[in-house]
């Protein structure tokens, strides 16, 4: 899919509302919360019609805890597909613990867990494991789409994985020019570091404070950590956690992101034309639906859970 | 939900500011903020950002400002003096120049003297095809130690290509930064910059020393600092000046002197040579034949007086007459011929009279002498003076007799009747006019002209009412060819009129103007049918024939409306404009009091901003149609009276029709020394600091053109601020939105590229603001031919935009306003209308 910033120019040009400014026009952060409402209801509606979508599988080594996090966007926050545990960390090992309810909870120690509960975004192991590996697989929320607000010049601190970040300069003369909303970022704010095709390098990069004027990003020592890969030169910078420059939904679905910012605009501005536009939207949702319905032409068999029975 | 969308357009339909209305009945036309701003045109309601000015001369403080034109009365030429009152009368010659040459072969060579933003001072610089840009930088001319003409000469010599030349050395000194605003002048093979230097009116010499006379306004400007400024009108082509505290003096194009003429002193007349039988009686008048050719005679020396008859047996009578002397302030110029002469025109009149100095009178003085080869007196004009020796005048051959007296117009009519024994009762008949010797306590004539001639001469008419001389008044107007003077300090209820010589009032020519108001008079307005007479808190009619007396006095205001502000009163098409102490009134010409300035009227309950309103400054604007007034705001009640920021100039653009009435708020303008209007609608005033005695006003124009350089206020941008009234939509607790906004700017020849600072203010709230951008009405790319600049201006010629758009914020909010700004050099600003859209209509209902 092409770069949101695109996406949106051309909804702008098509919605006739391509005055924008600081303070003037429909503000491009109003824009991108558009997108990010259309990218939500098209995986929703995805989700909800292709359970195979969307699904990503992570390994998690135990701590002896009950409560495991899940270092990711979970979609709705507990949806999890499989969760599977072995004890020595090799593939061949896992096998596939059930959900039961929280009003089945004992928490007692044990070698190995016998089921997990969903809890807010997380997992409850009963019983408690010592160590071990818990292999997930959950269907994650899509990262949050956003403009590139600068494009990286230098960073400072080693850049080595384990090391400390400590500031990213972007540069002042650069194309995008450095977003002004960055002098608004503080404690408490995060950026992503997205390569030139949206691929994330760089997860939730929390902030001390940033300048537009002098494009040097201040980050309280941010330690790299596995998966994260060291920001370059020519890297973006987007703001918010989770969030990339483009939308990692089926290209299909750019026309829906598309008509979407376009009607809620035409919304905005009380415009005639928002009926046409709702009824387009509400057609290209069902074609974006209607193709995955059938998405596979194999012979399809019943699925097998219970791995015994044809030993 | 959607909606139709729906237009509020706004294309010249500006009514300028309405302060007084709340938003909830303001009209929607009407301006919350219209600030320095005017119409471009007399009939065009563009709004365009007020013209800028420019100093151009310096002097001690300044306490009036007029301007004097009238047509000379031997050339024909139309004369234009602007008049500044300091402790003498100062005129602001523009007849000095700067010549630029250029002496190069270049194609085009083009000079400009013109504020340089990047330089943040003036520049003066000279542009060819073949050097390029010269420059030289002037600064303000405001330092302590500014770059001068003479400094600026010997550096344009120094360029390659140009030479300067000064047409005086007077110029010497004056700041560079003081020329006029030249912009483009095509100086191959050479142009003249105009370069305004202040010259002391001429006042005659005292013969005794050969120093000028004393300054006439030294009293008036070193006493109280309360005071208004000095009062002047112009009638019979002569400026007369009251202050209040000198007498009432008169510029009449040549000479600043005192106004009227005393009563004639009683001769003594003695038997001489002759061949006169009889008994006579005499009598004198002292007469003032002034510049503009008025004479102005006073009262006759007392009739029949036993001093002023003679019997003659055989005989001439020696009629001994006292001088009005030099030490008077009248217009006693004089020379005493030394040497019989006789010649051809360019005759040098020699007049070394050893201890005693002549002439006292200047160059271009009309003098009055007896000629000896026309034998008869003669009046002609100087022409050239060798200072303590001799004069030359113009036209035909003169002879000149030793001892002669030529004056400078002061004269004394010599009256006498036939044999008053053979016939009693007998007539005054004009024996001679002889000039007036001021510097000899007496002038004599010998006086042997038989009766059957002295009966072809005139006779006296004796007037009815005794001629007397005006009165010391600080307020001065002409109304009905007669002089009104007022503001008498002794007698502050008086109205003293002259008869039909202006400076001639009869005993009897006064009115009590007196009223159950509190108050003196503090000013005149005359228009065709009425003289209205201003007291502070009453007005007064006077209608009728002044001059012979037939006139009824009507209060039409009592303890109400009035003036203390003598110089905001100011009459258009027989209208009366004036500032009273609540604001701003017009009188009509059927007198009739309407307050036209209930819209601003805001302004003036905060008394303390304004804190003088004495000595608001107004002038009618005629191509604009607007009233001007500058109300002053000053610090301190004593000897130190600072002008304030607070100060205002409040324009009201009166227009044809109702719709183009508009009051406008301007600032940083200082008119505390008095302004008025060139009949080429240039404006000139000066201002006045009035922190102390020795600070300079500067003398300004303002710039008749309103281009980037004329929207300067000498090197600060002026910011132009236009607010919208409140647009409350369909009820001010509903909800509304407005989509896009359009503006519109035509008159690209007027102003070129500007920016405006589009704020949509929200929920009656200024400074909360809803939507913010800065618009610009650049060039058209890919544009060309003669659209917005004029040549030797970057780009040259290019078009630019007149219309355009930007997209509000789409939040809703419960009213909206537009607040159009410009703040920025060399920028001038025309805003033609404007125009939104707007979802209509919205459901109805209160909101929060």
């Amino acid at each position: 899919m092409k770069y949101i910033g695109k996406i949106i120019d051309i909804a702008r040009e098509e919605a006739s509302n391509e005055d924008v400014g600081d303070n003037d026009g429909i503000s491009n952060s109003t824009v991108i919360g558009f997108a990010n409402e259309a990218q939500a209801i098209i995986q929703m509606a995805i989700v909800n019609n292709a359970p195979v979508e969307f699904v990503v599988q992570k390994i998690i080594t135990l701590s002896g805890n009950e409560e495991v996090t899940i270092p990711d966007r979970l979609f709705v926050n507990n949806r999890f597909l499989t969760v599977e545990f072995c004890s020595t960390g090799n593939a061949g090992d896992y096998y596939k613990i059930p959900a039961k309810t929280m009003h089945e909870r004992r928490s007692v120690s044990g070698d190995s867990p016998s089921f997990y509960i969903r809890r807010s975004g997380k997992l409850l192991l009963n019983p408690i494991p010592s160590s071990g590996f818990l292999r997930v697989n959950y269907y994650r929320q899509l990262d949050d789409l956003d403009i590139r607000r600068g494009i990286v010049s230098s960073v400072a601190g080693t850049g080595v994985i384990g090391d400390a970040l400590t500031q990213i300069e972007l540069n002042t003369s650069g194309n995008p020019s450095v977003s002004t909303d960055l002098d608004a970022l503080g404690p408490g704010d995060y950026l992503c570091i997205n390569d030139k095709d949206g691929i994330v390098k760089t997860y939730n990069i929390p902030v001390t404070s940033a300048s537009s004027s002098t494009g040097i990003i201040i980050v309280p020592s941010f330690i790299l950590g596995t998966g994260d890969v060291l920001p370059v030169v020519g890297d973006y910078v987007t703001i918010g956690e989770y969030t990339t420059t483009h939308s990692k939904l089926i290209n299909e679905a750019e026309r829906y992101l598309q008509g979407y910012m376009v009607y809620k605009m035409q919304k905005l501005d009380s415009s005639v034309d928002v009926k046409d536009s709702l009824l387009i939207l509400g057609s290209l949702e069902e074609e974006i639906i209607d193709s995955f319905g059938d998405t596979s032409e194999d012979i399809e068999l019943f699925p097998v859970f219970d791995q015994e029975l044809l030993d | 939900m959607s909606s139709p969308l729906a237009f509020k357009q706004f294309f010249e339909t500006f009514k300028g500011l309405d302060k007084r209305s709340s938003f909830l009945t303001r009209n929607i036309n009407a301006a919350t903020e219209a600030f320095n701003t005017q119409f471009v045109l007399k009939r065009s309601n563009s709004l365009a950002k007020r013209k800028g000015y420019k100093a151009v001369s310096s002097v001690t403080e300044v306490y009036g400002c007029r301007t004097y034109a009238y047509l000379h009365k031997i050339s024909g030429e139309a004369i234009e003096e602007t008049c500044l009152i300091s402790d003498t009368l100062l005129k602001r010659d523009t007849t000095g120049t700067l010549t630029i040459n250029y002496s190069g072969t270049g194609t085009f060579a083009i000079s400009n003297m013109i504020y340089n933003a990047t330089e943040d001072q003036y520049v003066f610089s000279v542009e060819d095809s073949t050097n390029g840009t010269q420059t030289s930088l002037l600064g303000t001319g405001k330092e302590a130690s500014p770059k001068t003409l003479a400094t600026l000469k010997t550096e344009i010599d120094a360029f390659v290509d140009y030479t300067a030349t000064l047409s005086s050395a007077a110029l010497d000194n004056i700041p560079a930064a003081m020329l006029v605003l030249t912009e483009s002048l095509n100086v191959s093979p050479s142009n003249t910059i105009e370069v305004t230097l202040l010259t002391e009116a001429l006042q005659p010499l005292v013969s005794a020393t050969g120093a000028a006379k004393a300054k006439p306004f030294i009293s008036f400007i070193t006493t109280a600092m309360d005071k208004e400024n000095a009062s002047m009108a112009i009638g019979a082509d002569v400026l007369y000046i009251g202050t209040g505290t000198s007498e009432l003096y008169k510029y009449d194009g040549q000479t600043l002197y005192r106004a009227g003429i005393p009563q004639g002193s009683v001769p003594t007349v003695t038997p001489t040579t002759g061949t006169l039988v009889g008994t006579y009686q005499y009598i004198t008048t002292y007469e003032q034949q002034d510049f503009q050719l008025n004479i102005i005679e006073g009262e006759a020396s007392i009739l029949a007086d036993p001093l002023g008859q003679v019997v003659l047996a055989t005989n001439a009578g020696r009629v001994t007459t006292p001088s009005i002397l030099d030490s008077s302030e009248y217009n006693t110029g004089v020379a005493v011929c030394s040497a019989s002469t006789v010649g051809t025109p360019s005759l040098i009149i020699p007049c070394t009279h050893g201890s005693l100095f002549y002439p006292t009178f200047h160059v271009g003085d009309r003098v009055y002498f007896y000629d000896s080869v026309e034998a008869d007196y003669v009046t002609r004009v100087v022409t050239a003076i060798t200072v303590g020796t001799s004069f030359t005048v113009d036209g035909a051959a003169v002879g000149v007799e030793t001892s002669a007296v030529i004056s400078a117009g002061l004269n004394i009519n010599i009256w006498r009747t036939t044999n008053i024994v053979e016939n009693p009762g007998s007539e005054y008949y004009l024996v001679a006019t002889i000039p007036n010797n001021s510097s000899a306590l007496t002038t004599v004539y010998d006086d042997d002209l038989s009766d059957a001639d002295l009966l072809k001469k005139a006779f006296y008419f004796v007037p009815d009412n005794a001629p007397g001389i005006p009165p010391k008044g600080s307020l001065v107007a002409v109304h009905q060819g007669t002089l009104i003077v007022g503001g008498i300090l002794d007698s502050p209820n008086s109205m003293r009129y002259s008869d039909i010589n202006l400076e001639n009032f009869p005993a009897l020519n006064n009115l009590e103007i007196f009223s159950g108001s509190v108050g003196s008079i503090r000013g005149f307005g005359s228009t065709s049918n009425y003289l209205a007479v201003f007291k502070d808190s009453s007005i007064a009619l006077v209608r009728g024939d002044l001059s012979i007396g037939q006139i009824s006095v009507d209060f039409i205001s009592e303890n109400g409306t009035g003036t203390q502000s003598p110089d905001s009163i100011v009459a258009y098409n027989d209208n009366l404009l004036f500032y009273s102490r609540d604001g701003f009134y017009q009188l009509s010409s059927q007198g009739q009091t309407i307050f036209i300035g209930n819209p601003i009227a805001p302004f003036f309950v905060a008394r303390e901003t304004f804190l003088s309103p004495r000595r608001a400054q107004a002038v009618v604007d005629p191509f604009l149609q607007t009233y001007l007034c500058y109300v002053t705001a000053e610090t301190g009640t004593g000897a130190e009276r600072s002008v304030t920021l607070n100060r205002r100039v409040f324009a009201f653009a009166f227009g044809p029709e109702i719709e183009g009435q508009a009051w406008f708020e301007w600032d940083r303008l200082n008119w505390a020394g008095g302004v008025d209007i060139l009949t080429d609608g240039s404006l000139v005033w000066a201002d006045r600091d009035g922190s102390s005695r020795t600070q300079k006003s500067y003398v300004c124009l303002r710039h008749e053109t309103q281009t980037g350089q004329g929207s300067m206020d000498e090197t600060l941008p002026i910011r132009f601020l236009y607010a919208s009234q409140w647009d409350i939509s369909n009820s001010p607790s509903g909800l509304m939105k407005i989509l896009r906004l359009a503006f519109y700017s035509v008159h690209p020849e007027i102003a070129s590229q500007f920016t405006l600072d589009v704020n949509i203010e929200k929920n009656f709230t200024p400074g909360l603001n809803h939507t913010t951008k800065t618009i610009e009405f650049g060039i058209l790319s890919g544009g060309g031919g003669y659209g917005a600049d004029p040549y030797g201006s970057d780009p040259y010629g290019t078009p630019r935009t007149e219309k355009v758009t930007m997209k509000a914020k789409s939040n809703r909010m419960h009213s909206a306003r537009i607040r159009m700004e410009n703040n920025i050099a060399l920028q001038n600003v025309v805003l033609t209308g404007y125009e939104y859209e707007i979802p209509s209509p919205y459901e109805g209902g209160f909101k929060k």
